[in-house]
């Protein structure tokens, strides 16, 4: 009994050893192969640099780029503000039709991504006139953005004592400051968090970007798309390593950030 | 004076009013638009009349294969995705809280980085004379000939099954994570095999989860199109590939295009009703 | 839920609310704080209706169960909040904030975070945050429910002292009814979303309204009785088989009525002994020593169950099985109007 438990434990642990294994396969092998000499072969020739190197004298990429942090820095934005209120009127929320309104926030993340591009795709078009190119992607990716800053902020908020805000407002403070004095400085870390994850999701995003984008406009995600389309070059390999560290570093810290716990010992 | 529960929070929920306006507006809205182009006559962009013909052009019999390989690569991935998920979610499930939080998050990462990048290192790997076929001549398969896996459906399920697999290690996870696992203690102290605890047990009560992921796997393998795009050769068209098309190659048929996408949120419908009644037997026992 | 409360607090006066958990008392507080408005009727505080101000612009503090404490804010930051809110000068409020402390004995111990606190200390720096704007009201929410028993005694005198030098209006939530009777002036029981009886501890204690009442606070033994006469000065009643005299006011004859008998003011009998009035025959069924005195119970005639506290003298007569007498003061008897 005792050993069947032990090897199915093992069992257990090697299974998902490989499964991690296989979700960072291609990670390790983008980075490796960014740092090889070799063009066309995936054989290891000698460490070079001269990827990065390249990157850097790329104008598409390096204009891409900025598209890029234009784009996720305003869906941030406009997600951090919306998705923190969301997360604050829910809570507070006792009425009939909470639960619609809840799915609501939460349905972005569910859709297939598909369905919403092509919505998007043809709102623009058709009912809201919205140029296509930076403001029509920076619009369409709040619309997610939205709802993962609307979790994770509710997350946060799940610990939450409201007597704290009753208590403010008790001893005099208006709505208001009660929110700046005593709600935020509670919960920043979990905006914050939110708000960065709405960055790398923004910022990563391909196949509504795809959609909405016009024409002469493109993110980095979707150079990469025609790079990768015209042919596999090391040159990929570069950006694709580099875009990796950054999505990882911003993820690392929006991932702290929703754990960091300032009232200590309320909540883990 | 009388008075109850009702707090001045209806008050506060003022709050509310911006981002559900602009969810209304920016998600609301377009599926809505989806709905309604999918109804008009064919042309591109829009032709204003309604006559549902783009659901009868669906019928025809090359998108009816294309929507048939569509579903059998979503189920074929979601079936991997479960037997290589569960452990996982097991697994994790049953570390201390402080790895717990880790881990989990290491299965979200690739979801939430550049999934196209991702991509693109498995076709880095699954190229003839990629790592893949290097690997597998090196242990004796192939016969010296360049093994082509890249452009196959083998790639394409193998793709849905890395891009989707955090789709269902999440709720499993979360299903997982609130057992009681005294029950399986007690399952064992009862008598009951390794085989008899998971079947008997631990399957039925984590029955929302594994409905949920199965459903949130299969639904978005349906509308993929990035993953069939670059992994999959002409014979791997699924139906995301199907709506890109209509949308954006000529000739352009945007009622199609959205008709094919009201076939995926029906499904989508359909089956978080079914999740939501597994779920609610479940919390009912 | 609260329903049909009309309640007159005085100025400067101790009043406790006590009633068991889900009564309302805490819904009332949180009316009167303003975290809850009625659905009719007026909240008036000195004299003006107050029940369309925000909590904010009221008058009076509230002191939480768990304190409620900001926990990103130290000791001093937390009592000064609301001098802040009210845009009182830096130097007043450190004046104040040091003053606040003192009053609560925390001196030192401003630059603390709340979560470095004992729980005690916790409550103290609560009483300190909510009385440093000197409010005409403080209202406290079962402030000493997370406290154990000694230490919850201590503050207990020391919040009655705190109030008596203040001369603020003390509103106390409570459901420890030894509690309420200890520290307050008056004592509102509540119940079911109604007041049932307002009145002086004394009062509460010795004339409760009704059957709540007297099984609520304290303890209390119950006799069904019939009126069957009355004279100037008492009721005759007839119960478990006997006639009985006991104190009240005049009610018809022939009415049913409840007679609420406290443990410590009955007194047991040898059998035979005949000189006093109110005699109930019965047969001792088990008695206990709790150090303080004897606790016993006795089995009327008719098989109900009276208890009886005695002092710890009394042992002469307590021998188990054997047959007594119970004898009480007609002043000692509550009468209760029966409620079927």
């Amino acid at each position: 009994m005792a050993l069947d438990a032990r090897a199915a434990s093992r069992w257990l642990r090697l299974a998902s050893w490989l499964a991690f294994g296989f979700l960072y396969l291609p990670v390790a092998v983008l980075v490796i192969f960014s740092f090889s000499a070799s063009r066309y072969s995936m054989v290891w020739s000698g460490f070079t640099l001269q990827w990065y190197a390249a990157l850097a004298d790329n104008a598409r990429v390096l204009s891409a780029l900025m598209n890029s942090l234009i784009v996720a820095g305003g869906a941030m934005l406009i997600s951090a503000v919306l998705g923190t209120a969301a997360a604050l009127g829910l809570r507070r929320a006792r009425f009939s039709g909470r639960g619609v309104l809840a799915a609501l926030f939460y349905a972005p993340v569910v859709i297939p991504e598909i369905v919403l591009a092509i919505g998007l795709l043809m709102f623009f078009v058709l009912v809201m006139p919205v140029p296509l190119g930076l403001p029509s992607i920076t619009l369409a990716h709040s619309v997610f953005g939205v709802a993962y800053v609307t979790i994770v902020v509710s997350a946060r908020l799940e610990g939450f004592d409201a007597q704290l805000e009753e208590a403010a407002a008790d001893l005099g403070a208006t709505p208001w400051r009660v929110f700046l004095r005593v709600t935020l400085p509670l919960i920043w870390p979990g905006v914050l968090g939110g708000a960065l994850l709405a960055f790398t999701l923004s910022f990563d995003d391909f196949v509504i970007s795809y959609f909405v984008t016009g024409p002469g406009t493109a993110t980095l995600p979707l150079v990469i798309y025609s790079m990768v389309k015209r042919g596999v070059t090391p040159e990929i390999n570069a950006l694709a390593t580099l875009i990796l560290l950054v999505s990882f570093a911003i993820l690392a810290l929006s991932i702290w950030l929703q754990g960091r716990n300032i009232t200590a010992g309320e909540k883990v | 004076m009388s008075g109850h529960g009702s707090k001045p929070g209806t008050r506060a929920v003022g709050v509310l009013v911006p981002p559900a306006a602009w969810l209304t507006l920016l998600f609301l809205g377009p599926l809505c638009v989806v709905a309604l182009i999918s109804l008009m006559a064919p042309g591109a962009p829009v032709e204003w009349t309604i006559d549902g013909s783009a659901y009868q052009r669906l019928l025809d019999p090359i998108y009816l294969g294309v929507l048939w390989r569509s579903l059998s690569l979503a189920v074929m991935a979601t079936v991997l995705c479960l037997v290589l998920g569960y452990p996982l979610a097991y697994y994790i499930a049953r570390r201390p809280p402080r790895f717990r939080r880790v881990l989990f998050f290491l299965v979200l990462v690739p979801l939430w980085t550049n999934s196209l990048v991702l991509i693109y290192g498995w076709m880095v790997m699954l190229r003839p004379n990629g790592a893949f076929d290097q690997l597998l001549q090196g242990l004796g398969f192939g016969g010296g000939e360049p093994l082509t896996i890249l452009y196959t459906p083998a790639a394409v399920i193998l793709g849905l099954v890395y891009w989707y697999l955090p789709f269902m290690v999440y709720p499993l996870y979360a299903s997982i994570e609130k057992l009681d696992f005294r029950l399986l203690e007690a399952a064992r102290d009862l008598g009951a095999g390794g085989l008899a605890v998971l079947v008997r047990v631990l399957l039925p009560l984590t029955l929302p989860g594994i409905a949920t992921g199965c459903l949130l796997v299969f639904v978005e393998a349906l509308g993929a199109f990035v993953v069939p795009d670059l992994l999959g050769g002409a014979k791997s068209m699924m139906l995301g590939n199907l709506v890109q098309q209509r949308f954006l190659s000529v000739p352009q048929d945007w009622p199609m295009g959205a008709a094919a996408a009201m076939l995926m949120l029906a499904l989508l419908l359909v089956g978080m009703l079914w999740a939501s009644r597994v779920g609610g037997l479940r919390r009912g026992a | 839920m609260v329903r049909d409360v009309s309640l007159a607090i005085r100025e400067g006066e101790f009043f406790s609310l006590l009633g068991p958990s889900g009564c309302g008392k805490t819904t009332l507080l949180r009316l009167l704080a303003g975290f809850e408005s009625p659905t009719s009727g007026e909240i008036l505080l000195a004299g003006s209706g107050v029940q369309d101000v925000p909590a904010r612009r009221r008058d009076l503090n509230i002191v939480f169960q768990h304190y409620a404490l900001f926990p990103h804010l130290s000791v001093a930051r937390n009592v000064a909040f609301g001098l802040e809110m009210q845009k009182v000068a830096g130097d007043e409020i450190q004046r104040r904030v040091a003053d606040a402390l003192a009053l609560v004995r925390l001196q030192g111990l401003g630059a603390r975070m709340p979560r470095e606190l004992s729980g005690g200390q916790q409550q103290r720096v609560a009483l300190a945050r909510a009385l440093i704007t000197r409010p005409a009201v403080l209202l406290l929410d079962e402030p000493l429910g997370a406290l154990d028993l000694k230490l919850r005694r201590e503050m207990q005198s020391e919040l009655k002292a705190l109030q008596r030098r203040l001369g603020t209006t003390f509103v106390y939530v409570t459901h420890d009814q030894e509690e309420a009777l200890a520290m307050s002036d008056r004592v509102g029981v509540m119940h079911d979303g109604q007041l049932l009886q307002v009145g002086a501890p004394h009062e509460i204690y010795d004339r409760p309204v009704n059957r709540f009442v007297a099984a609520f606070i304290g303890e209390s033994n119950f006799l069904a009785a019939e009126v069957t006469g009355y004279d100037d000065r008492d009721l005759i009643v007839r119960s478990a088989g006997e006639s009985l005299r006991v104190r009240g006011e005049r009610i018809a004859i022939g009415r049913r009525v409840t007679l609420a008998l406290r443990p410590e003011r009955l007194r047991i009998m040898p059998a035979g002994d005949s000189v006093a009035v109110n005699l109930l025959d019965g047969r001792l069924r088990e008695c206990v020593y709790l150090g303080t005195g004897w606790r016993c119970e006795i089995e009327l005639v008719d098989g109900s169950v009276m208890r009886a506290s005695l002092p710890p003298q009394d042992s002469g007569v307590l021998s188990v099985g054997s047959r007594v007498m119970l004898t009480f003061a007609p002043p000692d008897v509550a009468i209760l109007e029966s409620d079927s």
